[in-house]
């Protein structure tokens, strides 16, 4: 079997259409990150996520020819998988998402970096009070944040994840950080100036 | 059974292909393609909007009663606005679709998408692009030409003293007054032009198939029952008439060609 360690994600999508290797490559790249990415933004179960991650692969395969070599692979594989999460609880009209548990602590340091709060707060508490204010934040809101503050998406990754222009994705993450603030601050918790 | 071999023999077992490329070529140009084609045909309500605008009996709107605001908004060409707006419309989402157009913010886009269509349609505005659709409403729909261009109807009111028209008959019954007949698919008949002496004509005249604007009074020939038009002045349908010049001019009489050229209006 031909070793394609060596090859970028972009040089292996082009050889992808005629070479199932190569893509059977790309699959196994992508397969836990994407696997972990459908758990995240919806509540599905196991089988559930691997039938949207095979789904996200076959039409990844059918439509490697509109990959856009300006774009990242990684952006437009995520790009896939989001849709066609949002297509598959198109049917139940509603998405479930809550955040997992063994996502809160990544989330909690992640996010608390970025709204400066000191360090010497309750942090059991503020992952109680996080987990509670994202499950209630709408859907534009938490897909955004998952992407930044799980998956470490950059904001030009997520731009082209959600397909949407840059200042919106900034948009988005300061209006939820501000709720979050709000939270935060209504529950008497110190922030940094 | 792991996810990879599972995917890998789902694309053997159901024999999956990739899409051929020519597809999303196709769609991607086409996209692009329709684009262009939507910023012409905002740019041709563009120039049809300016040419309108510049011609729009500003010389003789006072003569009418109406003050300069309320000329305005009766004669704004409403269709070619609304045609204008949806080609704008059609345009920003068609370049949303584009493979990235999700990038540009909805502000700047639009911005973008007016700018090029006003710029685009002042330049055919120049070459006189503006004219010719007008022209061409004009000759092939005379009963609807009134809805692209409100003037007309505008200028179709032979009770209140402004008659227009396509010349179609010029004769001289004497030596002093001579009737031209014009057509004008808004109002019921023929219309009668009386030219006298005392009026004052465009300097080049008039021809056969100009299209004229009559300054006067109604009045209607007893034995024919024809409907008659005694005009003052008479004045080219198509001027830029920022400066009512005819007022301050002298009284001109100039000789009306019984056989003059067709001209372009």
């Amino acid at each position: 079997m031909t070793d394609y360690s060596d090859q970028t994600d972009e040089s292996l999508a082009l050889l992808s259409a005629t070479d199932h290797d190569a893509f059977g490559a790309l699959v196994g790249r992508y397969e836990q990150k994407l696997y972990r990415y459908i758990r995240r933004i919806t509540d599905a179960s196991h089988e559930e996520c691997e039938d949207i991650l095979q789904e996200t692969f076959l039409k990844a395969y059918r439509y490697v020819h509109n990959f856009d070599p300006l774009l990242s692979f990684s952006s437009w594989i995520y790009r896939i998988a989001h849709n066609e999460t949002i297509s598959h609880f198109r049917k139940r009209s509603v998405r479930p998402q809550t955040i997992k548990e063994e996502d809160g602590t990544l989330y909690l340091q992640n996010i608390t970096a970025d709204i400066n709060i000191v360090d010497d707060i309750d942090r059991e508490a503020l992952q109680q009070q996080l987990q509670e204010v994202l499950s209630s934040l709408g859907p534009k809101y938490k897909d955004v944040l998952i992407l930044r503050y799980l998956e470490e998406k950059s904001y030009q990754e997520i731009s082209d994840i959600l397909k949407m222009p840059i200042k919106t994705v900034g948009t988005r993450i300061n209006r939820a950080k501000k709720q979050l603030q709000e939270i935060v601050k209504t529950s008497n918790i110190i922030l940094t100036p | 059974m792991d996810i990879k071999q599972k995917i890998l023999d789902t694309i053997e077992e159901k024999q999956i292909t990739p899409i051929p490329a020519w597809k999303f070529l196709f769609r991607t140009y086409g996209l692009w393609i329709l684009s262009g084609f939507l910023l012409v045909l905002g740019s041709f309500g563009v120039a049809s909007m300016v040419f309108l605008f510049t011609k729009n009996d500003w010389d003789i709107y006072n003569e009418l009663n109406e003050s300069k605001i309320t000329h305005l908004f009766s004669t704004l060409p409403y269709l070619w606005i609304a045609i204008f707006l949806l080609m704008l419309v059609l345009l920003y989402i068609d370049i949303r679709h584009t493979k990235r157009g999700y990038k540009y913010t909805s502000l700047p886009l639009v911005f973008a998408a007016l700018g090029t269509s006003i710029l685009l349609g002042l330049g055919l505005h120049f070459i006189g692009v503006g004219q010719k659709i007008d022209t061409l409403i004009t000759k092939t729909h005379p009963g609807q030409a009134h809805i692209f261009n409100p003037r007309l109807k505008a200028l179709s009111h032979p009770e209140k003293g402004i008659l227009t028209g396509r010349v179609i008959i010029i004769e001289a019954t004497s030596s002093s007054t001579t009737r031209v007949y014009v057509e004008n698919p808004l109002l019921e008949g023929r219309w009668i032009v009386i030219v006298e002496p005392t009026t004052i004509l465009p300097p080049t005249g008039i021809h056969l198939q100009d299209r004229i604007r009559a300054l006067g009074k109604e009045t209607e020939d007893v034995e024919t029952e024809e409907h008659e038009f005694l005009a003052h002045v008479i004045l080219p349908f198509n001027t830029m008439g920022l400066d009512p010049g005819w007022k301050k001019r002298e009284r001109q009489l100039l000789p009306i060609p019984l056989h003059g050229e067709e001209y372009e209006d």
